[in-house]
């Protein structure tokens, strides 16, 4: 399988402490690919750093093969967008003009904007069902309407591969599945790489056909959700007891985290802990 | 307001008219009365009256210096609220006109200096002193770069600054009588010489500034996003506050520090304009030149002085006109409520 993103040797750090150490990682095409892992793990760190936001301390970031720092900011994308955790529109700016954004890396001098560019975003709005609320401010829209705009715009892009941090924090349930299954299904129908660092483990098994823990600025391990969620798994890289069962509708790996709480009665026999 | 934006050109073009209107009142109006007849011959007047030289040697020097400088400070105050995305900022809230003044004095109280091209220079060098200073305490601590941490740093700057130059000026008293004028922001009783030596800044800031428009727009929407979409972000920001500093910086070395004509006036063309800065900046210059020359216009009127004939013949020294109220006066008794209402605004969200 030929990867999408690979990194060399990663090491990044903000300031003298590394947060990843000599990382060697690579990111499937035409995949959803989710990263997980606790709070400071470096999770959002090394997503970050493969949207160049960050510069490695050392090391190189491949992307289709090729050193990201080796090529142009703008031709790199053309290839790959970046939603970044938790971003904040100018006050008044519509979602149409949000999503003519995406097309920042097309525009230049010489081609200023073009059919293609209309179409694109026309598209972008299509997928991401926002074409009835194109008009309307951003800062006037619901959290989850809020997301799909934004992602409106990294769609505009036109990119093989698309990366989102935590695209689905300060989300209620509803508008999460709402903003992953759109996501899914541009992965479905358009093959476009997914890739993304998602808080809650469950959803991210369900929806990743590739996941990557990460621990203390590690690869705890990589692959199938179902193959590498596990109860050791969970208790290494998130500090945390549970019980992983099978999703009683999907079949995906589902964590329930021992702890407190309410037993019903009926199940005191069974219940963790005993 | 989406029915305004169709008529972003419209509205241009009036802005336009709006300003030219501005500057031929500010030929016309004034304490010497002058009619269209005299007006319009002062352009092939081989003996002029004294009207003329008034017109000549007063006003349009007058007037073109608040068209340069109030583009320039509507241009430079957008500038910072889009590079710094917070709404109060400003040359004048942010210490960098306050800089560039304190350098002004510093240059002819302490190393005497009075050429209207070291002025500029030392200008530039607070401006830049200044804002390097705002924004590397703004960003001191956790957090980063917060809108509130900056303008708390450009407030306590200004009030450093504006202490200092009153010191300076307190035991140099030679210097106060050349400078206090200049210091409350007028652009009154000034030969075009500094606008002379300061122009090709201007125009290199000016074209730069409206080319930045595009560019702008995508950083306003966070340095993440611009990134990610292919800018490079260090150089976008890099122009802009070099273009800032050559906005500010030469307003000041011309006319002084004249406050809130950078904070209300890229607000006024957002209203207009919406969210995109290749309108937001043109907006900017037009409405910034149309607003300090009304301004100059409305301070000839304030308090009308009780003797005639102030209002003299020679272009040089701040004291022909001092009857008058300076422009910087006017444009803050017009910007401190907006800048209140503003304020207030930003901080209950």
């Amino acid at each position: 399988m030929k990867p999408t993103l690979a990194t060399d040797r990663l090491t990044l750090a903000y300031g003298s402490s590394p947060i990843i150490n000599n990382l060697n990682l690579t990111i499937p095409k035409g995949k959803v690919t989710t990263l997980v892992g606790a709070n400071g793990c470096g999770k959002s760190t090394l997503l970050r750093s493969l949207a160049r936001l960050l510069k490695p301390r050392n090391g190189v970031i491949l992307l289709n093969g090729k050193d990201i720092t080796q090529q142009s900011t703008r031709k790199t994308a053309c290839e790959m967008a970046i939603l970044p955790q938790g971003p904040v529109a100018p006050e008044g700016l519509t979602v149409h003009q949000l999503t003519k954004q995406g097309r920042y890396p097309y525009q230049s001098w010489l081609s200023q904007w073009s059919a293609e560019d209309e179409e694109k975003v026309a598209w972008a709005l299509e997928v991401t069902g926002m074409l009835p609320l194109k008009d309307r401010p951003v800062d006037s829209l619901s959290g989850g309407q809020r997301q799909r705009a934004w992602i409106a715009m990294t769609l505009a892009q036109d990119t093989d591969t698309l990366l989102l941090d935590e695209p689905t924090t300060y989300l209620d349930l509803t508008h999460q599945i709402e903003v992953l299954d759109l996501l899914y299904d541009l992965n479905e129908r358009e093959g476009r790489t997914i890739v993304m660092v998602l808080h809650d483990l469950n959803l991210a098994a369900r929806y990743a056909h590739e996941m990557i823990a990460i621990c203390q600025g590690n690869v705890y391990s990589q692959g199938y959700p179902e193959n590498i969620v596990t109860e050791e798994l969970v208790r290494e890289v998130f500090q945390l007891d549970c019980q992983v069962i099978s999703d009683p509708v999907f079949g995906t790996p589902m964590c329930i985290p021992h702890g407190k709480g309410r037993i019903l009665q009926h199940r005191k026999l069974t219940a963790i802990g005993g | 307001m989406p029915f305004l934006k169709r008529y972003r050109t419209v509205g241009l073009f009036m802005s336009l008219i709006a300003l030219i209107l501005s500057f031929i009142g500010s030929l016309k109006l004034g304490l010497t009365h002058i009619n269209w007849m005299t007006l319009l011959d002062v352009w092939q007047a081989t003996d002029p009256t004294r009207e003329q030289l008034i017109v000549q040697n007063t006003r349009i020097p007058r007037a073109l210096i608040a068209t340069c400088v109030g583009a320039s400070l509507g241009m430079a105050g957008a500038l910072m609220q889009a590079l710094t995305r917070n709404p109060l900022a400003s040359p004048g809230v942010f210490g960098i006109n306050a800089g560039a003044a304190l350098f002004v004095v510093i240059a002819s109280s302490i190393f005497s200096v009075y050429s209207y091209v070291s002025f500029t220079w030392f200008a530039f060098l607070g401006a830049a002193m200044s804002g390097g200073l705002v924004y590397l305490l703004g960003s001191f601590g956790r957090g980063g770069l917060t809108p509130l941490k900056l303008t708390l740093a450009g407030a306590s700057l200004t009030a450093f600054f504006t202490t200092l130059t009153q010191g300076i000026l307190v035991s140099d008293a030679g210097t106060m009588d050349q400078v206090l004028f200049w210091l409350a922001g007028s652009i009154a009783g000034r030969n075009l010489d500094t606008l002379i030596y300061v122009i090709p800044f201007f125009v290199i800031a000016w074209i730069c500034t409206l080319s930045l428009g595009g560019a702008i727009t995508t950083l306003t929407m966070g340095e993440n996003v611009a990134k990610g979409l292919g800018q490079r972000t260090g150089w976008v920001k890099g122009i802009a506050a070099i273009c800032i500093i050559l906005l500010a910086g030469g307003s000041v070395a011309i006319a002084g520090p004249i406050g809130l004509v950078g904070l209300i006036i890229p607000h006024i063309a957002r209203s207009i304009a919406g969210t995109d800065y290749r309108w937001i900046l043109p907006y900017c210059a037009l409405l910034g030149a149309t607003f300090l020359l009304l301004a100059d216009i409305g301070g000839r009127y304030l308090i009308m002085p009780g003797e005639p004939l102030t209002e003299l013949l020679t272009g040089a020294g701040a004291r022909i006109t001092s009857d008058e109220v300076p422009v910087g006066v006017i444009t803050a008794l017009i910007g401190v409520p907006f800048f209140i209402t503003i304020a207030r605004r930003s901080i209950s969200e």
